[in-house]
């Protein structure tokens, strides 16, 4: 990708895009220092669908560079990683789940379609929100389970509410400028997995089995009880239980 | 209009070279977290005043200091409610759940106190040049500092499509917040769509310029280690496995 001037800039686009949409509502903190209100999270699907790997780098760029008004630390890391994710995992598993006929097939026109957008943005809000997470506990800030929910449903709410529309907005125009990812990249460089089902498949078992995982052990699993959150923090089976399935996750995105 | 924090002073924390910084910063966020006891973390909070102190960086934590405090709050209440054990102070809260909430605090503050004093001794360009020089490929490095470049200029363009459509008697500033933001989604087409186009044009441009043309390339900024870097390093390394020796 990165011998295209056009996807090297549209990676650029992407980043300022997402961090000018993310730093006016700094000052609106869900938690405080790593997450806040942020209608600006659709950008990272949006535009991972219409750049490809070009969006993914600029999800993690701009994310970055959201952090550098006030919140640059550690968890700018899990930040980058996470969001790079974010932008990744939706454009990997779009013509795999049975609806769009193929990555390129972008058009939003049926509710199956709308339905698959959806599917792609929770999956892709998910992984974000695993990463980070897991990433959090490891240099224990702050527990999976307070965390990592958080930044799933914050996620989720601004792609499913704005993503379709925004997609309606832009694909058509973009198309027609010939600035979506597959009229830039030449056939034989575009990003194709060996199989792209399995590794979609593996891409959702990465992503729910190492949310509920986290979610569940950060909790205490069995014995979860009232102001007992969070009790997995102060043992190291969070990270360790659900790094089998960032594992997996990173597996299903080279296969896809 | 820059909305960045640097700010041009003339200190010996912004003479040192980008990569310099770069690898104190990496090293303050590893003295940052080591701490197992308060003592500790307040050692290590102090270095990062000093450190901050040195760049004259307080005009800009000055700024984000309501930031701080909240962050402070909210974490010393999150960690506050985990169960950990000793004495019950008042309701479900114990001892070492608070103490452990006020070092991770102390722990978080000392990370975003070394971020923002990085943030407020090296511009944006030396950042690019010094992650290049580390070692991190160009291309990648050019998108990070022209997307650093285009944030303003995206401001500067949404800014003009909102004032261009206010005096066309768009009301962005009545109703509730759910009107208010519905206001706002018509404005996105255009702001996106102009600024995407000038991508197009800016590719176009840095190929007629040789963008990528495969020959090894140079940059207006020239690093060069000094002394002063040097010394730096190495106060960082002892103060690296001092706080490593007290923390194991």
């Amino acid at each position: 990708m990165w011998k295209y001037t056009k996807m090297v800039v549209l990676a650029a686009v992407t980043a300022a895009f997402y961090a000018a949409l993310v730093i006016p509502l700094k000052g609106i903190p869900i938690v405080p220092g790593f997450t806040e209100f942020r209608p600006g999270a659709v950008i990272p699907v949006v535009f991972g669908l219409l750049f490809s790997p070009a969006g993914a780098w600029g999800a993690a760029f701009g994310n970055v560079i959201g952090d550098f008004f006030g919140t640059f630390g550690i968890g700018t890391v899990g930040g980058f990683f996470g969001n790079f994710f974010y932008g990744l995992v939706g454009y990997k598993v779009w013509g795999s789940m049975g609806i769009a006929s193929s990555p390129e097939d972008l058009a939003i026109d049926s509710k199956k379609k709308a339905l698959n957008f959806i599917l792609a943005a929770i999956l892709s809000s998910l992984a974000c929100a695993e990463l980070i997470a897991w990433w959090l506990e490891l240099v224990r800030i702050l527990p999976f389970a307070a965390i990592g929910p958080i930044i799933a449903v914050n996620n989720s709410l601004a792609c499913v509410v704005l993503g379709i529309m925004l997609m309606g907005l832009l694909y058509k125009r973009l198309n027609r400028w010939d600035l979506v990812w597959f009229a830039i990249m030449d056939e034989k460089d575009r990003p194709r997995g060996l199989s792209p089902r399995i590794g979609a498949a593996l891409i959702w078992l990465g992503v729910l089995g190492g949310f509920v995982a986290g979610v569940a052990l950060s909790a205490g699993l069995a014995q979860t009880m009232l102001f007992k959150i969070g009790t997995g923090a102060t043992t190291p089976s969070v990270v360790l239980g659900v790094t089998p399935f960032i594992i997996i996750l990173i597996i299903g995105c080279l296969l896809a | 209009m820059n909305p960045y924090l640097y700010e041009s002073k003339n200190t010996i924390i912004h003479r040192l070279d980008p990569r310099t910084k770069i690898l104190i910063l990496m090293a303050t966020f590893v003295i940052a977290l080591a701490p197992s006891t308060l003592p500790h973390a307040f050692a290590a909070v102090t270095l990062v005043i000093i450190y901050a102190s040195l760049g004259r960086a307080w005009p800009v934590i000055a700024r984000m200091r309501n930031f701080l405090v909240i962050i402070t709050v909210f974490t010393i209440l999150v960690w506050g409610i985990i169960p950990r054990g000793g004495e019950i102070l008042w309701m479900f809260i114990r001892r070492e759940s608070l103490v452990f909430g006020v070092l991770t605090a102390i722990k978080i503050d000392a990370i975003l106190l070394a971020g923002m004093v990085f943030l407020a001794t090296t511009r944006n360009e030396e950042i690019t040049i010094g992650l290049v020089k580390m070692g991190a490929p160009y291309v990648m490095c050019f998108a990070f500092s022209t997307a650093l470049r285009l944030v303003p200029t995206f401001a500067q363009t949404g800014s003009t499509v909102v004032e261009a459509q206010k005096s066309r008697g768009l009301e962005l500033d009545t109703g509730g917040l759910w009107k208010r933001m519905k206001s706002y989604v018509p404005l996105m087409t255009p702001i996106f769509l102009v600024s995407i186009r000038n991508a197009n044009l800016m590719a176009l441009a840095l190929e007629a310029r040789g963008f990528a043309a495969g020959k090894s390339r140079t940059f207006y900024i020239q690093l060069k280690m000094r002394l002063r870097d040097w010394i730096a390093l190495a106060l960082t390394a002892v103060l690296l496995g001092v706080s490593l020796y007290i923390a194991s």
